[in-house]
């Protein structure tokens, strides 16, 4: 197990360094660079921008060095913690990101723990009563919630709270608590407000993983290990989470590779609409005017978190699932 | 929906210079000094008062007694309606760092200030009296005598100096000197003459100089406060860039540029300001808390300290249905950049749950869009049809003005030909009606006698090269509702047999094109008079939005050497546009070249807009007074520094 481990992390490095590669390559993709937008922005205000003072942003900016070079240095201060400086912010990366990563893992990490509480149970109840009334309903509201894009949702939900519970929209505190000190109202203030997001980012998550749930419970209800165990006169109950609910697991286990870069982007335009500082908008921005240390150092994040959910998810099944080995 | 990011910045307004013919009726007024007041009005202001927050402090023990903190010679104000009470939050919205915002412009105060008597008038703001020479190459600004920065330091001819000699010339901190700060090519020098007096020289006549410190509010002299900001100056400091360093950034100059921002990008909340409120805090979620500058250096003409209003909120929104929703529930109550006229019916119907009132005013340069035509188009097919007089015309001919106006405004705006904007002093009444009326028929004899035949099944019409003739609008959201006016120019174009594409593209993707001459048209809302014309004269060139990327401006920077050489309309134009701008405005020259350039401009047709004059809603606290908004106000006077005009730190709220 060990031995396996460190292979998959020699193998992570090779991935995330060209990782690195291919996102610095693709920001650099479309047409111009921050420095066109910014020229064009000078120009149209009134200030004449000439060949030579161009030329002096460039070398400011070290947007003059050829591609390698700017990836060159970019590494080199990676490997020594400096993700660079954002351009549109004129801020240090490192420092725009650590803001934004609390509340980011806490709206994720209550998303994520809001879909798999609602998920699993009604994968079960509708793999279990198949073609039930029960089962036709969830699987309805379960499209539905895939179907409609969440900015709409977010966007009917907070007119819905504005309307009838007289909740302030957007943000995450009412005015009235946002320069009061910590107290219990002040959280529940802060809990009320969480409630659209997780419920928004949540339903679309919550649609799929029933679906998955559903599909592969059925799959192994009618195995002849239950089939078996029934007839030994196990209790229905203690046989259900024993044996299929654990089995029908293992895909959502394997899903957690891509769940874990989803904490970081996976809610942008949600978080978009809600006003949420957390990263998701953070990298469309920057992504939008070509802020390429700001959006390369985020894309790199996305890459490790994802390959160290795969790494996660991987254990995680050998744990649950013994018919699986380490070798090859 | 996102990128508004620009307007802001090139929606500059419409009356600058062109104030004449409108009738602003107001009642307050602006005095330079105490002892100007005093010897106008006769009234004697005996003793003064300060907002009870500042009263605390001062007993407190906090702060000097409010004598000592107002400068000697403190600006009067008169109120637009009545003497206010202290107290209130303004909330305004903010769409990102980038994006301008009305709390921005609310809360500026610039070197000088344009009047609200006439929206037209340059008059003393934090400087309180200037001088232009008589050649108008040297200009003598005067300064208040023992006015502060907010944390109480004296503000001096010194901070002056700081900005031009280690921000300006500084060639890390200003890689590009703006032509603001030199005309004619050459940077112009600025010298200390005492602590209160500067003097700036430049190398031409720079008559535009007075309006645009009047309107200019970001990097303008009088912001930079030389005491807190040299720890982080290299000069100064031997250390900054280990303070760089700590602070997370390379180099020095990135470290001085974060702490020395002070406008809508502002970020330091312990940098000192000038304006009435300063930063106090910004939120995780990156709202902005404003409050008082205790030190402020208006007053009103009972002597109270101004500002009357307490605190200023900026709050990040991100779009603009949360926006909305915001001033809907309350939680903003100041508002205007962002609302469009189409929810001016939800404005309306949230009045009362919102707690603000709704005002239309005269939606002024925002109305009106305007296509450019690329006349040195890189397709020589093309370029030769676009620089057929004809084809402009036709094009023109050709939208339904009236149509599009009852659809989209409900009738409340008018036609109105590009790039003049209605009211001008140059403007005459044929340049606004020239080829507006929706007149197919011309329009397709005129692209008959072109030689521009129609394809067999009489669809399109095709280029004497056989091929179809296709044109491209592309254009960038700039939340101003553009889409649905090019989808109905395309159907009408297409009416007489010009195919046309309509291609929206993210504002990166535009700026690159426009800089590489990869359009067919610019299309931009119309600004033909810029934050002052003079100082932006590139307003004027045929194409302005396509200008900087034409080899006919590159022959010109480079004297003929590359580029191509333009039409001899083209460069007769540039002349006058170069004499035009050292002209004492107002004067006789000014008026003759001014008229004489607007004539060239409209009968080449580089440029055709559709309509003017649309209303644009602004919102304002319910309680809120002494705004002095009056029927026929124009929204967007030069850029939104327009809320300037308006002199929001005599505005209160009504107990």
């Amino acid at each position: 197990m060990i031995s396996y481990i460190i292979r998959r992390i020699v193998y992570m490095g090779v991935i995330l360094l060209v990782m690195t590669i291919i996102a610095f390559v693709i920001i650099q993709l479309p047409p111009g660079d921050y420095l066109s937008t910014y020229v064009m922005q000078l120009r149209q205000s009134g200030s004449e921008v000439g060949e030579a003072e161009i030329a002096a942003l460039e070398k400011q900016y070290g947007l003059n060095l050829p591609i390698y070079m700017q990836y060159f240095k970019w590494m080199w201060g990676m490997l020594h913690g400096n993700m660079g400086l954002s351009f549109q912010w004129n801020r240090p990366v490192s420092e725009l990101l650590a803001e934004r990563l609390p509340l980011t893992f806490i709206i994720s990490i209550l998303t994520l723990t809001f879909t798999f509480a609602v998920a699993i149970p009604i994968g079960i109840y509708s793999a279990t009563h198949q073609y039930s009334i029960g089962d036709y309903t969830f699987t309805i509201v379960g499209f539905a919630g895939l179907a409609i894009p969440n900015f709409l949702l977010a966007l009917v939900l907070m007119f819905l709270f504005l309307k009838y519970f007289g909740l302030s929209v957007g943000g995450l505190f009412s005015p009235q608590y946002q320069e009061a000190i910590w107290s219990v109202r002040k959280f529940i203030d802060l809990l009320k407000h969480l409630i659209i997001p997780i419920v928004v980012i949540g339903t679309a998550g919550t649609a799929g993983l029933i679906r998955v749930m559903r599909g592969c419970l059925l799959d192994e209800l009618q195995k002849q290990y239950v089939i078996t165990a029934r007839a030994k006169g196990v209790e229905e109950r203690a046989l259900l989470f024993k044996y299929p609910v654990r089995m029908a697991l293992n895909p959502l286990i394997s899903s957690i590779a891509w769940l874990f870069p989803a904490i970081i982007s996976g809610e942008t335009i949600t978080a978009i609409v809600l006003s949420l500082p957390t990263t998701g908008p953070l990298l469309f921005k920057a992504l939008k005017s070509q802020d390429m240390y700001l959006a390369g150092s985020t894309v790199m994040l996305l890459t490790f978190l994802t390959v160290i959910g795969a790494l996660v998810s991987d254990i995680l099944l050998l744990l649950v699932d013994p018919r699986i080995r380490y070798e090859r | 929906m996102l990128r508004r990011v620009v307007v802001p910045i090139l929606l500059s307004g419409i009356i600058c210079f062109l104030g004449l013919g409108l009738v602003f009726a107001q009642e307050g007024g602006v005095y330079s000094t105490l002892e100007e007041y005093e010897r106008i009005t006769g009234n004697k202001i005996e003793k003064f008062n300060e907002a009870p927050m500042l009263k605390l402090k001062v007993a407190a023990g906090e702060l000097p007694p409010v004598e000592e903190r107002l400068p000697e010679e403190p600006c009067v104000i008169e109120p637009a309606e009545e003497i206010g009470q202290y107290g209130g939050v303004l909330r305004g919205p903010a769409f990102g760092i980038h994006q301008a915002h009305d709390n921005d412009y609310a809360r500026a105060d610039p070197f000088f200030r344009i009047s609200y008597d006439d929206f037209r008038t340059v008059v003393p703001n934090v400087a309180k009296d200037w001088k232009l020479s008589e050649d108008m190459k040297t200009l003598t600004v005067y300064l208040r005598k023992g006015m502060k920065w907010s944390d109480g330091a004296p503000f001096s001819a010194d901070d002056i100096m700081f900005w031009y000699e280690d921000i300006i010339l500084n060639k890390e901190l200003t890689p590009v000197i703006p032509p603001r700060w030199s005309p004619g090519g050459e940077v112009m020098k600025v010298e200390k003459i005492d602590d209160y007096t500067v003097r700036f020289k430049f190398a031409q006549p720079y008559p535009a100089v007075v309006q645009m410190l009047g309107c200019l509010d970001s990097d303008t002299p009088h912001v930079f406060p030389k005491h807190y900001l040299k720890k982080y100056h290299i000069k100064y400091n031997p250390k900054a860039n280990e303070i760089a360093k700590e602070e997370g950034y390379e180099y020095w100059w990135q470290c001085f540029q974060f702490h020395s921002r002070h406008y809508r990008d502002i970020a330091d909340p312990n940098r000192p300001g000038i304006f009435a409120w300063v930063l106090e805090k910004i939120t995780l979620e990156g709202d902005k808390y404003f409050v008082r500058n205790p030190y402020y250096w208006k007053v009103d003409t009972a002597g109270n300290q101004l500002p009357y209003i307490d605190k200023f909120r900026t709050i990040n929104v991100a779009s603009g249905e949360i926006q909305d929703l915001k001033l809907m529930s309350g939680e903003l109550n100041f508002a205007g950049i962002f609302l469009g006229f189409e929810k001016y019916p939800l404005y309306k119907k949230g009045e009362e749950q919102g707690g603000y009132r709704t005002v239309l005013l005269d939606g002024g340069a925002r109305s009106q869009m305007k296509l450019v035509f690329n006349m040195c188009h890189n397709e020589p097919v093309l370029r030769d049809i676009f620089n057929d007089i004809r084809f402009r015309q036709a094009l023109s001919l050709a939208i339904n003005r009236e149509e599009m106006n009852e659809v989209l405004f409900q009738g409340l705006t008018f036609p109105w030909q590009a790039p003049v904007a209605p009211g001008g002093i140059f403007v005459e009444e044929w340049m606004g009606k020239y080829y507006i009326e929706y007149d197919t028929e011309r329009a397709n004899s005129l692209l008959d006698e072109m030689g521009l035949e129609w394809d067999k099944n009489h669809k399109y019409r095709l280029r004497p090269d056989g091929k179809p003739l296709t044109v491209e609008i592309t254009f960038t959201d700039v939340g101003l509702g553009w889409i649905t006016r090019v989808e109905l120019i395309k159907e009408y174009w297409e009416k007489v047999g010009v195919k046309t594409n309509v291609k929206q593209v993210d504002y990166s993707y535009y700026a690159d094109s426009t800089l590489a001459n990869n359009l067919d048209f610019a299309l931009w809302a119309s600004e033909p008079y810029g934050r002052s014309v003079q100082a932006n004269a590139d307003l004027l060139y045929p194409g302005w939005g396509n200008w900087w990327g034409s080899p006919w401006k590159m022959w010109f920077d480079t004297n003929g050497e590359s580029g191509e050489e333009p039409p001899e309309v083209v460069k007769k134009l540039h002349e006058l546009i170069q004499e035009w701008i050292t002209t004492q405005p107002d004067s006789e020259e000014y008026l003759r070249l001014g008229k004489e350039i607007f004539t060239i401009n409209m009968e080449n047709l580089w440029t055709i807009g559709d309509f003017a004059g649309g209303p644009s809603p602004v919102i304002v606290p319910q309680n809120l007074r002494n705004t002095a908004f009056q029927k026929g106000d124009v929204y967007g006077w030069a850029g939104q520094r327009f809320w300037q005009i308006y002199c929001p730190q005599q505005w209160f709220f009504e107990k």
